[in-house]
């Protein structure tokens, strides 16, 4: 019934977010749109800019958001985050290798996209090779730490080398942004849907590794398998999002605990409540980025930092407050 | 169905955790491991249970190796409850309890097991187990155990490490009757705890462990015995009352 709610919310913002934007459009102007439309610039602001764009938020903010559920449950922590799989990190530095070696001066979007994914299942598959080793998550956690270090020196390293104009968009697209949203970019976004399906198949396996691995492995699951798939499907997830976008800091770690925190711990509905509230925020974020310095634009993940880093504090200390009562 | 340890030696790199165990559990038995800490009772639960490999002799879940027995099955046949309790999410009992039926594909919570468990326990079946205290979260885990074995009478083993901990004395009584009556349809158990009086009353065996090694095994008239309980805890022990009445307790250091 919530999750109906949610995604009754979500279709309603969906179609409001192509209102807004530097050019003025009308609830009329898209019924125009349905019908007879004599306008071709409103169908190329509507239907070529906004609508794809309105997409890729929900799709990339949805499959960030529903990793970031799976991860907290995989790590049986709900301060986890997708990142710490290195997936990210390993993204940027493969984003910013391009840049680099790439001489000419138009980045086309299949070869950043291409490389950023790839580093992040490159990043992702060190990170499980060499905590599949030790045996346990802390090992796991710690390789995820030492390749985000590396990858982000690595990052550093090229930003240094790197010419003005090169510099410039390996830090731009660091921040994230939907603006250089296209329908190619949506159709290689719809592997996001399917992927946060398959994530959702495995909700009661997650339900069950939040008790322990020992706990999870008597009650028919294996741990060190569930790992694999897990963060195998979340390196696919956020590694798409990641290259069509750039890094969306906080969406992972705030929607699923403010899912929680409303509508209990079960992952059969938090993952796919996690995916609607992840879309729809990225989706009122990037509205807000994109019209409130209008015309220019605010980086994404500027805003998704700057409001969900002090909201996350406030999250924390609530949580705290509500631990000392008991 | 029965549990059997021969001859099982567990070792982390040079340090031997467990040397030469030999145990046999029937169904319909119930076997209390009795040792101080440290003594390996954990490991030796971890190992029959089929979490940890031993590193010398063989383990047995009716009749078959531990690791050829497919996961989803031995969650059929086995329900263990871990002296482990780190869940950080704010599930409630109902659904923690629940979950123990997912081996049987069913773990919404609405299941007759997990409501008739919630109403003999009395557990607040929609409480947060976050915001409960650390007996309610000893409880509501156990109640997960059990719903794992419920009325598998011969066909599933219960492995408890420390089932009392936490547990206030109508709470302990209420368990220790559920285990008698689960025993005698035909469920084996292995247990581990600290009460030897409460063991006494519960085990058709003791086994006594100390330092990694079988110290004494039998009957509870033949284990449960001042020199038996005091070599096993290195410490001096009391016993007052004789025969069925008798009470055993570790006299205060001075």
């Amino acid at each position: 019934m919530k999750i109906a709610a949610l995604a009754l919310a979500v279709c309603v913002i969906a179609v409001a977010s192509l209102l807004f934007g530097s050019a003025e459009v009308s609830i009329k102007d898209l019924f125009r749109l349905l019908g007879h439309n004599d306008d071709p610039g409103l169908s190329t602001i509507v239907i070529d800019i906004r609508l794809p764009r309105t997409l890729l938020a929900l799709l990339v903010g949805a499959g960030v958001s529903a990793s970031g559920a799976a991860i907290q449950g995989l790590f049986r922590n709900p301060l986890a985050d997708p990142a710490l799989i290195g997936v990210s990190a390993g993204a940027a530095l493969f984003a910013a290798i391009y840049v680099v070696l790439d001489g000419s001066q138009g980045l086309s979007l299949v070869g950043m996209t291409g490389s950023a994914f790839v580093g992040g299942l490159l990043s992702t598959w060190i990170v499980l090779t060499v905590g599949g080793r030790g045996g346990g998550l802390s090992t796991m956690l710690l390789a995820g730490i030492a390749i985000n270090a590396i990858a982000l020196s690595g990052v550093g390293l090229l930003s240094y080398l790197s010419t003005d104009m090169q510099l410039r968009s390996i830090s731009f697209w660091a921040l994230g942004s939907l603006n250089g949203a296209t329908w190619f970019s949506v159709l290689l976004a719809l592997a996001i849907p399917v992927v946060v399906f398959l994530i959702f198949l495995e909700s009661r396996n997650l339900n069950v590794i939040t008790l322990g691995d020992e706990e999870a492995e008597h009650l028919g699951v294996s741990h060190k398998k569930l790992r694999v798939r897990i963060v195998s499907l979340c390196a696919v997830a956020v590694g798409i999002g990641v290259a069509l976008t750039g890094v969306i800091a906080f969406l992972g770690l705030v929607v699923p605990h403010l899912v929680r925190m409303t509508l209990g711990s079960n992952h059969r509905t938090v993952v796919p409540a996690s995916a609607l509230l992840g879309g729809m925020l990225l989706l009122v974020a990037d509205v807000i980025s994109r019209t409130v310095l209008a015309p220019t634009e605010l980086p994404v993940g500027i805003l998704t930092a700057l409001v969900g880093g002090p909201f996350f504090i406030y999250l924390i200390m609530v949580e705290q407050k509500g631990r000392l009562v008991i | 169905m029965n549990l059997s340890a021969c001859n099982v030696s567990f070792m982390i790199k040079d340090l031997t955790i467990l040397r030469d165990i030999d145990l046999d559990v029937q169904g319909g038995k119930t076997t209390v491991l009795l040792g101080p800490n440290g003594a390996g009772k954990s490991t030796l639960m971890r190992i029959l249970s089929g979490y940890l490999k031993a590193t010398g002799g063989e383990v047995r879940v009716a009749g078959a190796d531990p690791e050829a027995i497919s996961l989803k099955t031995r969650a059929r046949m086995l329900g263990v409850l871990t002296q482990r309790n780190s869940l950080e999410f704010p599930f409630t009992a109902r659904e923690i309890i629940a979950m123990g039926r997912m081996p049987f594909g069913l773990s919404e919570g609405f299941d007759d097991v997990t409501r008739e468990l919630i109403d003999m326990f009395g557990v607040a079946a929609d409480q947060s187990y976050l915001t409960m205290s650390g007996g309610e979260r000893q409880l509501v885990q156990l109640c997960r155990v059990f719903a794992q074995v419920w009325g598998r009478g011969t066909e599933a083993f219960l492995l408890l490490d420390e089932p009392m901990t936490a547990l206030d004395l109508r709470h302990q009584s209420k368990i220790a009757s559920t285990l008698k009556k689960l025993s005698a349809q035909g469920l084996g158990q292995l247990v581990v705890m600290h009460d030897i009086n409460l063991a006494a009353e519960l085990a058709d065996e003791i086994v006594l462990m100390s330092r990694g090694e079988v110290v004494a095994k039998g009957s509870v008239a033949e284990t449960l015995k001042v020199d038996n309980l005091e070599h096993t805890f290195d410490t001096v022990i009391n016993q007052l009352g004789d025969g069925s009445e008798r009470y055993f307790r570790a006299e205060l250091e001075k």
